[in-house]
């Protein structure tokens, strides 16, 4: 992503610019500081600028803790305009949802969604309508819900759509009534409601191909809320209602309602079956008792994985790999002392197993760490690690000395080493190992799987051929890259288990 | 951990540690499901060859042949090994034997010279040695260029993790101080990796 300014500029008297942060339709967005030492977000606006600055103006002065503060409009020497906004080091909501692919734990879910509505809310009672929430305008920092890129935002009373306006907020968040040019601020109770929907779900609820195939399903489709807790099911059938005068009057309203969900009872229930559409439960026949509930013991709160930005991933990669050195040095070592080859093998040995358990384990790292794991991707990574497997095993058979001869005895033995690490790659869910909320820090399950495999395949594949000295080393380099792929990659504490008589209670 | 998987674990250590001696006592050229050769087959001799080596002394011309021999090793039979054996090795697994030694009148300014006569033989087992001294050779090669790699690799994982890290810790104030620091650092990596390799 290329920025306009590099950092070190000063477009704008009184600030230097650090670092872009982010680019979108209507400019760039900059970390900068200012000569007394503020902090700040510069956005450079681009396109059409009056859209643009219409809506900030408008912002200027609101003041809500939920609300990203404008703190001025400036126009620079080639006049250029910028607005000079607060500074959030947090992460958008989503890329958080990234993260989440089967959506936040709910107690979460219902915070972050209260702090969204306060914004909202605070914004229509100051007669202005957001035009483009969406989780990419959400901002999280320290906990706060941040609401944030008033480029859209217009006064409620000039909500009649011209020709010479842009298209209003973005297709998957975008009200029915949009499309009729007559709307008003219930667009944004509409889009808060597929917020909500997509924050309980991982998913938002209308989704095609095309623009136009997602705005069909806005204006005629119900959504789909078979997976959605009982307890929010009134609140986004009111919220995605089609018709806007059957939303809530108010995102106040919407708030108490979300707000009445008794908090953290649900944080991590399971939802209902995914084909079959959640009822709520028959009411009571008159005159019956109805039975008291018992209290709810104190139940365990989740919490969203801690932001890691792109950036930061690398960071952590580098890390890691670099203690894969280390780690396997030591192993290495560990082994050459145990098996006392002699003086002169010594490197030649210690080499064997280094050199092939950090290729693996890179091999495995790489991969992990830029490929969130989503559900049914089970098979795809698996066929990937085959590919990278294979790969590994070319590596191997090249550092230990072997030629690419096809049609000879060393070109099969090649090929065994291929099949060994490939099959050896497939066989493990080695990005499990590299899970930041794995169950355990460190465990030996994996080791001795890798081991298993590592000693059937040396079997059907190495040993036959026998060319190959020491095949025994495979089995220790995939056992190693088992436990040195384990202690280099971070770890988090994963959620206390869920008792059994929770998950009775809500199945 | 369980005591169950103390004892797999145990057992893994155990098969590990025991398969190397199994292998190296191993046939390792024999393919596993070929006929069971006898001993007889097994000293076949697959390399045949005299070679004639000149000196001024019975030494020099020893020493003549044996290169000879090495050189066309070299060229005819195990030059796609990227190793061949030297004249050390030659001698030190008795695959040549002198035979016959004359002296022989030149044209000057030769001379009065020795001529030593010598006969190579390399049976299948020596060849198979051979080779697996050559991969062994090919191995060390390797290590060593696979050594180098992972330096560089190393070097370019400290300086951009370092970077980004720093580049994070100072929010961009010193943005242009540690690109210039770290491109330094990578060209001074590589040029020393280029004398190095």
């Amino acid at each position: 992503m290329k920025f306009t300014y590099s950092s070190g500029q000063r477009p704008l008297d009184g600030f230097t610019l650090k670092r872009g942060i982010g680019r979108g339709g209507f400019g760039e967005v900059y970390f900068a500081v200012s000569d007394g030492g503020k902090e700040v977000a510069l956005k450079l606006v681009r396109g059409d600028t009056q859209i643009e600055l219409r809506g900030v103006a408008q912002c200027l002065n609101l003041k809500h803790p939920n609300l990203v503060n404008l703190y001025d409009l400036r126009t620079d020497h080639h006049g250029d305009r910028w607005v000079v906004m607060e500074y959030i080091a947090g992460e958008p909501l989503n890329v958080i949802l990234n993260r989440h692919p089967n959506g936040l734990p709910r107690e979460l879910a219902r915070e972050w969604f209260l702090g969204l509505a306060r914004a909202v809310a605070y914004l229509h009672d100051h007669g202005i309508v957001h035009r483009d929430l969406k989780p990419a305008n959400i901002f999280l920092e320290n906990g706060m819900v941040k609401v944030g890129d008033y480029g859209l935002s217009k006064a409620i009373g000039s909500s009649q759509r011209t020709a010479q306006t842009h298209s209003v907020g973005t297709v998957h968040y975008m009200a029915p009534e949009i499309s009729t040019g007559n709307y008003g601020k219930q667009i944004d109770t509409y889009a808060a409601g597929i917020i909500l929907y997509e924050m309980l779900t991982g998913r938002v609820p209308f989704d095609g191909e095309s623009s136009g195939e997602i705005l069909m399903k806005h204006l005629t489709t119900p959504p789909d809320l078979s997976q959605i807790p009982t307890e929010y099911l009134p609140v986004l059938s009111k919220a995605l209602a089609k018709n806007p005068s059957q939303r809530y009057a108010s995102m106040t309203e919407m708030a108490r309602a979300v707000e009445a969900i008794e908090a953290g009872g649900a944080a991590s229930v399971p939802r209902a079956p995914s084909r079959v559409p959640a009822a709520a439960p028959p009411p009571p026949p008159k005159g019956a008792a109805v039975p008291v509930r018992p209290p709810r013991p104190p139940e365990p709160v989740l919490v969203a994985l801690p932001a890691v930005s792109r950036r930061a991933q690398v960071m952590e990669l580098c890390g890691s790999m670099l203690l894969v050195v280390l780690f396997t040095a030591l192993g290495s070592i560990l082994w050459t002392a145990i098996r006392q080859p002699k003086a002169d093998d010594l490197l030649v040995e210690m080499g064997r197993v280094f050199f092939p358990t950090v290729a693996a384990c890179w091999a495995i790292l790489v991969p992990s760490k830029f490929w969130t794991e989503r559900r049914g991707d089970s098979w795809l990574r698996r066929f990937a690690l085959l590919a990278i497997g294979g790969l590994v095993g070319v590596a191997c058979w090249w550092m230990d000395g072997g030629s690419f001869a096809f049609l000879s005895i060393q070109g099969a033995a090649g090929m065994s080493y291929f099949s060994f690490y490939a099959l050896a790659f497939f066989a493990m869910r080695w990005w499990r190992l590299t899970a930041r909320r794995r169950a355990h820090r460190f465990s030996f399950a994996p080791i001795l799987g890798a081991g298993f495999w590592g000693l059937v395949l040396m079997l059907l594949l190495i040993r036959p051929l026998s060319i190959i000295p020491n095949p025994g080393l495979l089995i220790l380099v995939l056992a190693m890259t088992a436990a040195i792929v384990q202690l280099v990659s971070p770890w988090e504490q994963p959620p206390a288990p869920i008792a059994k008589r929770l998950r009775l209670r809500y199945a | 951990m369980r005591i169950t998987n103390w004892l797999c674990l145990a057992v893994l250590c155990l098969v590990v540690g025991n398969l190397p001696p199994l292998a190296a006592g191993h046939d390792h050229r024999r393919p596993a499901a070929g006929p069971k050769k006898t001993p007889v087959q097994e000293e076949k001799t697959l390399i045949h060859e005299e070679f004639t080596g000149y000196g001024k002394s019975e030494f020099a011309a020893r020493k003549d042949a044996l290169n000879n021999a090495c050189t066309w090793l070299k060229q005819y039979k195990y030059g796609e090994l990227n190793w061949s054996p030297d004249a050390d090795y030659l001698l030190e697994h008795k695959m040549v034997q002198f035979y016959e030694w004359e002296d022989k009148k030149f044209d000057e300014p030769m001379g009065v010279m020795k001529v030593v006569k010598m006969q190579l033989a390399i049976t299948d087992s020596q060849d198979r040695d051979i080779h697996k001294q050559a991969q062994h050779q090919r191995m060390k090669e390797r290590h060593k260029q696979a050594f180098l790699v992972l330096l560089g690799a190393m070097g370019l994982l400290s300086v951009v993790g370092g970077y980004l890290r720093l580049e994070e810790a100072t929010k961009g104030y010193y943005t242009r101080l540690l690109r210039i620091a770290a491109i330094s650092i990578l060209v001074v990596l590589v040029a020393g990796l280029c004398v190095a390799g």
